[in-house]
């Protein structure tokens, strides 16, 4: 059974020649293999510590460690600052790993950041969201705090008739105005950068499906943005509906020749759970067991303007040429982006600025209502799993 | 005719149990040291309150009978808190005591109960199965189901400055050979305390430098049954203390009850002794007192507010440095009441202790404070005792549709460490849980229950297909291009506005009471179904397990508090770790993340 707090080390600066690099140590013993390393008394670098010296005959080197609840991780944690050769880097971390150590996964020190409530749900997501921008340092988190705080104020306010001295509706409004200004700031950061919900169109070939895709492209919704990176083969876009960047794949037909299986088994491959399908069959067979298990699924009787009275019960009739049912597939589309950070930073800010017309009509309780679901949606760790699972797997080690 | 149901006690809870239990269908007995003090009002003179005054709403939709007698026995009506919005308004009225008792009475009769004077010493049988109860004087009556309905009559001691003697309360006598036998019984129980304040006679008070307060410019009444709104007839008045009053309390501190380590007994936090407040919050100033006739012409007020367990001569200090007081002269002393109160564990939503077949509790022995509290609780027991004697279903109110649901709920399965009193805030359902929709929330349960009177139910029904036809009808309308729930959200539209956009007359209040409820549905139903729909998803919290935690201090990103707590109690399910109080959503999410975490070990 592997422990969730053993020894990880990686190289967190960037794999290139620079002054300093940094390589980060966090689980239990840290402390131990590198006091031992750099030849130290025990309890040198245990807490927060500094020390300098040589490591192994390695490198002459800065040490920084943490206390544990204190550092990133919330785990023992030392940070080694060598010198800026991807050599000298690669042969710390190979000593590092003789002495029990192992290279960190993807994300693993965000993850167990998280694991350990030293970062929120939206932390991760607005930090994943930034993390190549280096956007300003905003912290989602002080914000939950802060409506917390305004929510046993509210309470007091309602409950404790004459003699609780809090504030008149005036007092809340102003409040609601500064947080809503900043959960918009926060919004407009992160949104240029996240992670975009992903929609596979998918269905036996022939079933009209690059019409849909086109259509989604097309007149209503023009291709503005196609990342680099992200567009895998030429039937990927991102595409901005009703506002919000989605990034929808057009996918070769199952049940077609050799090469199309190929293709759609590869396509198949490569879903992840969060991922929606739009399945389109003009028959109404049901998509395979495996999709639906996995995905949200919606199911589009295609090519409805065609033969509109085969569509079977539970199937959404469509036809991209009259644009049937287009609106629907849509909507559909939409709600996949409800974990993403800037959706919910949005609808935060919307939220506030519904308190703020309640305030104003002297409706507190309605105040209250509205402010604790705008701290559900900053605090909610169970649902938006999924989301912080996926922002995680984005971040990668030796940057 | 054989007795079937007997209530303990004629208090709030009492009476409104021995009408419950005769609408039910049993023929109830109900048995009090002083027939001439049912229903009396032990502490202030009024009915209502924030949520409190919902309650007395929802227990007048269950067939009760409080707010029949609040409206009959109204000095004046205030709505409180009509600056906070209308889910949390919360009507109250100061009441005429003796004509409070009164009218409680003729409704007992009125139910046919019958009534009985005793203190009774002894319960009678075994635990699992009581069989009678023995009177004072030797009598024994039987019955088939009981209802405790003791208040703080059991082994009650009253405390003023250094003197404690026994009590229910001021003039009353102590239950102390029933308390003795309860714990005899093994049942688990705690002590609790409450004050009040001291009384002062009104021709002594100078009035005339201070704030009158006379009922709200507003139609009222808390029941369907009463006619026309409430009207004013008595004047309270509201003073403030001075910073000489504080000073007195501190520099006698140690002369109270409460403060010489006499009593350690928990007390309600929010609705505290006024020594509580001047410790708690040394700088403050300027407590309002509320001066509140006993009754109608009465000479003696009320100081809500001040309540104290000081020796009598330094309330008399108290009382004489607030401004218009100089020469007030104290009718009663304020004290504090200790008494016995049954552990949190001991009974079932239902209000049936657990390990017995027919012994039910309500009121202040469930741990709660508040005549409201006592009274519908009451109901549910008295009804549920006689369900149980005719082999019915016992029932239970949902929390999602009224403060009775919330409070059995909470005492339950949160249990209270301290009096427990209703809040709007104890409610996750608030904006739906309203004043002016009572009757609409409880119906279905009142109907369940068995005890609201087949007269009740058809002008409920009445009232309800008047709120279907004005709802259809504006439902399938638009207004100027918008349809009726973009109206009702603005937050400047009134019920009056509405009634007029259809050219409905709502002539009385009964009818503009309907348009407002169907106006107020329409502006939170948005809210309302996600409240009913985040309580769905914290009910599958009930499928997760806690049982593999053997020890929470291995779990250290959770509150030490909460680890404590944790491991006490051990709960089954991440829902039953929810309810206990010391483990706040924090906990629960790093809970979950535990567990997460924790399941990734498993497979890897």
């Amino acid at each position: 059974m592997e422990q969730q707090n053993d020894l990880i080390a990686a190289l967190a600066t960037a794999q290139a020649v620079s002054a300093i690099a940094l390589v980060r140590l966090s689980g239990k013993g840290a402390s131990a293999v590198v006091e031992k390393l750099m030849k130290l008394k025990s309890g040198a670098l245990t807490g927060r510590k500094r020390a300098v010296g040589d490591l192994a005959g390695i490198d002459y080197l800065v040490a920084i460690s943490w206390a544990l609840g204190k550092s990133y991780t919330g785990e023992e944690m030392v940070d080694l600052m060598c010198h800026g050769s991807p050599g000298t880097a690669a042969r710390v971390l190979e000593v590092l790993e003789k002495n029990g150590a192992r290279l960190a996964a993807p994300g693993e020190f965000t993850r167990r950041a998280w694991l350990n409530g030293r970062l929120s749900s939206l932390d991760v997501l607005t930090l994943s969201a930034r993390y190549s921008t280096g956007g300003q340092k905003v912290k989602s988190s002080d914000l939950s705090e802060e409506l917390s705080e305004l929510t046993s104020e509210l309470e007091g306010f309602i409950e404790f008739n004459e003699d609780h001295e809090v504030s008149d509706g005036s007092q809340i409004t102003i409040l609601l105005q500064s947080m809503k200004r900043r959960a918009k700031n926060l919004a407009d950061t992160v949104r240029s950068t996240e992670i975009l919900p992903r929609i596979f169109i998918m269905g036996p070939i022939n079933a009209g499906k690059s019409t849909l895709f086109n259509r989604l492209n097309g007149k209503e919704t023009v291709v503005v943005s196609s990342k680099p990176g992200t567009t895998r083969d030429g039937a990927t876009r991102i595409v901005p509906l009703s506002g919000r960047y989605v990034e929808i794949s057009d996918s070769a037909g199952c049940g077609g020749v050799e090469l199309d299986s190929e293709a759609y088994a590869l396509q198949e491959r490569s879903l992840k759970s969060p991922d929606r399908i739009v399945w389109l069959d003009p028959y109404c067979y049901p998509p395979p067991v495996k999709l639906t298990e996995n995905h949200e699924v919606l199911k589009c009787c295609s090519l409805a303007d065609k033969a509109p009275a085969e569509c079977k019960p539970g199937w959404l009739p469509v036809s991209s040429v009259s644009g049937l049912g287009v609106d629907k597939v849509i909507d559909f589309i939409l709600t996949a982006d409800l974990e993403s950070p800037s959706w919910r930073l949005e609808r935060m800010t919307s939220l506030l600025e519904e308190a703020i017309s309640a305030a104003g009509s002297d409706d507190i309780a309605l105040v209250a209502e509205i402010v604790s679901d705008v701290l559900r949606e900053a605090n909610m760790p169970q649902r938006y799993g999924d989301a912080v699972e996926r922002a995680l797997e984005r971040f990668c080690v030796g940057k | 005719m054989k007795n079937r149901v007997l209530v303990i006690g004629g208090g709030h809870a009492g009476v409104e149990a021995a009408i419950a239990s005769a609408a039910v269908g049993c023929r109830t007995t109900l048995v009090t040291p002083d027939v001439s003090r049912i229903s009396l009002m032990s502490c202030n003179p009024a009915i209502g309150g924030i949520a409190k005054g919902t309650l007395v709403r929802e227990i007048d939709g269950l067939g009760g009978v409080a707010a029949e007698s609040a409206d009959n026995t109204a000095l004046q009506f205030r709505m409180l808190n009509t600056k906070k919005g209308p889910a949390v308004w919360g009507p109250r009225v100061q009441s005429d005591v003796n004509e409070y008792c009164l009218s409680q009475r003729e409704k007992l009769e009125k139910a046919g109960v019958n009534i009985v004077q005793g203190l009774v010493t002894k319960l009678m049988g075994p635990r699992k199965r009581i069989t009678g109860v023995v009177l004072g004087n030797g009598k024994e009556i039987n019955a088939e189901a009981f209802v405790l309905a003791t208040g703080t009559f059991l082994d009650g001691m009253l405390h003023r400055g250094k003197t404690a003697w026994p009590g229910g309360r001021r003039g009353d006598v102590s239950a102390v050979a029933l308390e003795k036998d309860i714990r005899e019984r093994m049942f688990h129980v705690k002590r609790f305390k409450t004050g009040t304040s001291p009384r002062v006679l009104r021709n002594s008070i100078d009035t005339s430098c201070l704030q009158k307060q006379i009922s709200h410019d507003m139609q009222f009444r808390f029941s369907w049954a009463s006619r026309g709104g409430i009207k004013n007839r008595e004047t309270c008045w509201v003073t403030r203390t001075t910073g000489e009053t504080e000073e007195i309390v501190k520099k006698s501190l140690k002369k109270s009850a409460l403060y010489s380590g006499r009593i350690h007994s928990k007390g309600p936090r929010y609705c505290p002794s006024f020594e509580d407040k001047v410790t708690k919050f040394p700088d403050r100033t300027g407590h309002p007192i509320h001066i509140e006739p006993m009754g109608l012409s009465s000479r003696v007020m009320y100081l809500n507010g001040l309540s104290t367990s000081m020796p009598e001569e330094i309330q008399q200090e108290i009382v004489r440095s607030l401004p218009g007081f100089k020469n007030a002269v104290i009718s009663a002393y304020g004290y504090t009441v200790e008494y016995t109160c049954f552990e949190t564990g001991e009974f079932e939503k239902t209000l049936r202790l657990k390990e017995t077949d027919n012994l039910y509790v309500s009121g202040q022995i469930l741990g709660t404070s508040g005549y409201e509290e006592a009274a519908a609780t009451g109901l549910l027991a008295g009804a549920n005792a006689a369900r149980r004697v005719l082999g019915l279903e016992e029932r239970i109110p949902d929390r999602m549709n009224s403060y009775l649901g919330v409070m059995v709920d909470d005492l339950v399965t949160r249990g209270t460490d301290e009096p427990y009193r209703l809040f709007s805030s104890r409610s996750e359902n608030r904006l739906n849980l309203r004043q002016d929709n009572a009757d609409r929330r409880v119906f279905a349960f009142a109907v369940a229950l068995g005890t609201l009177s087949q007269k009740k139910q058809t002008e409920y029904r009445a009232r309800e297909e008047k709120y279907n036809q004005l709802r259809h009808e504006l439902l399938s309308r638009r207004f100027k291009g918008k349809s009726i729930q973009d109206i009702c959200k603005r937050p400047e539209v009134s019920p009056v506005d509405v009634s007029e956009l259809i050219g409905y007359n709502a002539s009385n209040i009964d009818d503009r009471e309907t348009v407002t409820t169907l106006v107020l549905d329409l502006k939170y139903a948005g809210y309302v179904k996600r409240a009913e729909k985040r309580h769905k998803v914290r009910k599958r919290y009930s499928d997760v397990s806690l049982l593999h935690i053997i020890d929470y201090n291995v779990v250290d990103t959770i509150t030490i508090e909460a680890r404590e707590a944790l491991n006490k109690r051990k709960p089954e399910t991440l829902s039953d770790a929810e309810a206990i109080p010391a483990v706040r959503q924090a906990d629960l999410d790093a809970l979950v993340l535990y567990l997460m975490k924790h399941s990734v070990s498993r497979e890897t």
